[in-house]
């Protein structure tokens, strides 16, 4: 069994050689690939090894095959983009149909030329009511409360 | 982001032949080879943004590995199976005696597994591995549409990978076959 490692933690030549010819043990190459990964050293000095051995080509079509699967991946987000703008847009339309209904019932009244006015059945309406009545009940209760400091 | 692009571009034309050699050598799979040389550039382009341009060899070889690493510890790698679909592409030929002789050579085996492959998926792949062709060439020269090649290719190199993988078992075979026939000889 070679030495893998020299005294100074790093892969030896040997080793690098062996790795970039294909002919490491797999227990071997496993070890050795361990320590490349975290080893910028060891990660050139392997990089020199393959080039000195004769180059494996790629294919010629290499390239653009990866300009392609980089283009689809760019287009798989920018779809899914497009499909959350839609959805959202599609939410926001609902929402608002929602809460103007009520606003639509309201103003399409079936008398819009009538004198009287109709009594106030508007939100606006409404809540000033309700206002009008919660400050009523505050004024009746001090009212209430002066009435018996009086006592 | 272009000049990151075109700085991208030139990492793969300078070191794609780098990167494929190491990933032969640790996957002794031509195809599989080719594939995580992809993956690497994929990645790399990813990781762009955060490489300090200092060793882009240092740099890539590092992500080589490692995708070489995760691929051989993984499941896919160890139990590579092929369904019914895949079955079909592939088309019965016996192994000629010429073939046998050629065995040896990287080349040829590339050659003979992709002949091994049915219609329509035998020319892009002889058209991709053999011929150094470009899928936008082939994709012209046929009138098929690009993104169509792209998916023969991509089955192609799924049914590829096991059949380079079975034909070094067979070779692993018949060496020992014979080296236990001439040690019984003598």
């Amino acid at each position: 069994m070679q030495r893998l490692i020299d005294p100074n933690g790093h892969v030896t030549p040997a080793a690098l050689r062996d790795f970039a010819a294909g002919s490491l043990k797999p227990e071997e190459l496993d070890q050795v690939a361990e320590h490349i990964a975290g080893c910028e050293q060891c990660a050139l000095a392997l990089a020199e090894a393959a080039e000195a051995q004769q180059p494996v080509e790629a294919p010629a079509g290499f390239e653009e095959e990866i300009r392609n699967r980089i283009s689809h991946s760019g287009k798989g987000r920018a779809e899914l983009f497009r499909f959350s703008f839609r959805v959202a847009l599609a939410a926001g339309i609902a929402l608002f149909f929602l809460f103007s209904g009520t606003f639509h019932a309201l103003v399409n009244s079936r008398n819009p030329s009538a004198e009287i006015k109709a009594p106030g059945f508007s939100a606006v309406e409404k809540i000033n009511t309700h206002l009008r009545d919660f400050s009523q009940q505050i004024l009746e209760m001090e009212a209430f409360k002066d009435a018996k400091k009086a006592k | 982001m272009h000049i990151k692009a075109q700085q991208f571009e030139n990492y793969v034309a300078q070191y794609k032949g780098l990167i494929i050699t190491i990933c032969l050598a640790m996957t002794k799979n031509y195809f599989d080879a080719e594939d995580l040389a992809q993956e690497t550039f994929l990645a790399a382009y990813r990781g762009m943004e955060r490489f300090d341009g200092k060793d882009p060899k240092a740099w890539l070889t590092t992500i080589a590995v490692n995708k070489c690493r995760d691929y051989l510890k993984s499941p896919v790698h160890k139990n590579l199976f092929l369904s019914e679909s895949d079955m079909a592409i592939i088309a019965d030929t016996g192994t000629a005696p010429e073939e046998q002789a050629e065995k040896n050579s990287s080349e040829a085996l590339v050659r003979k597994l992709c002949g091994r492959l049915r219609e329509p998926y035998r020319s892009v792949a002889q058209g991709y591995f053999c011929e150094g062709k470009k899928l936008s060439q082939m994709a012209k020269e046929t009138g098929q549409r690009l993104r169509t090649l792209e998916t023969r290719l991509y089955r192609s190199k799924k049914l590829l990978k096991v059949l380079w993988k079975e034909e070094q078992e067979d070779a692993t075979a018949d060496r020992s076959k014979r080296s236990c026939d001439t040690s019984g000889a003598s």
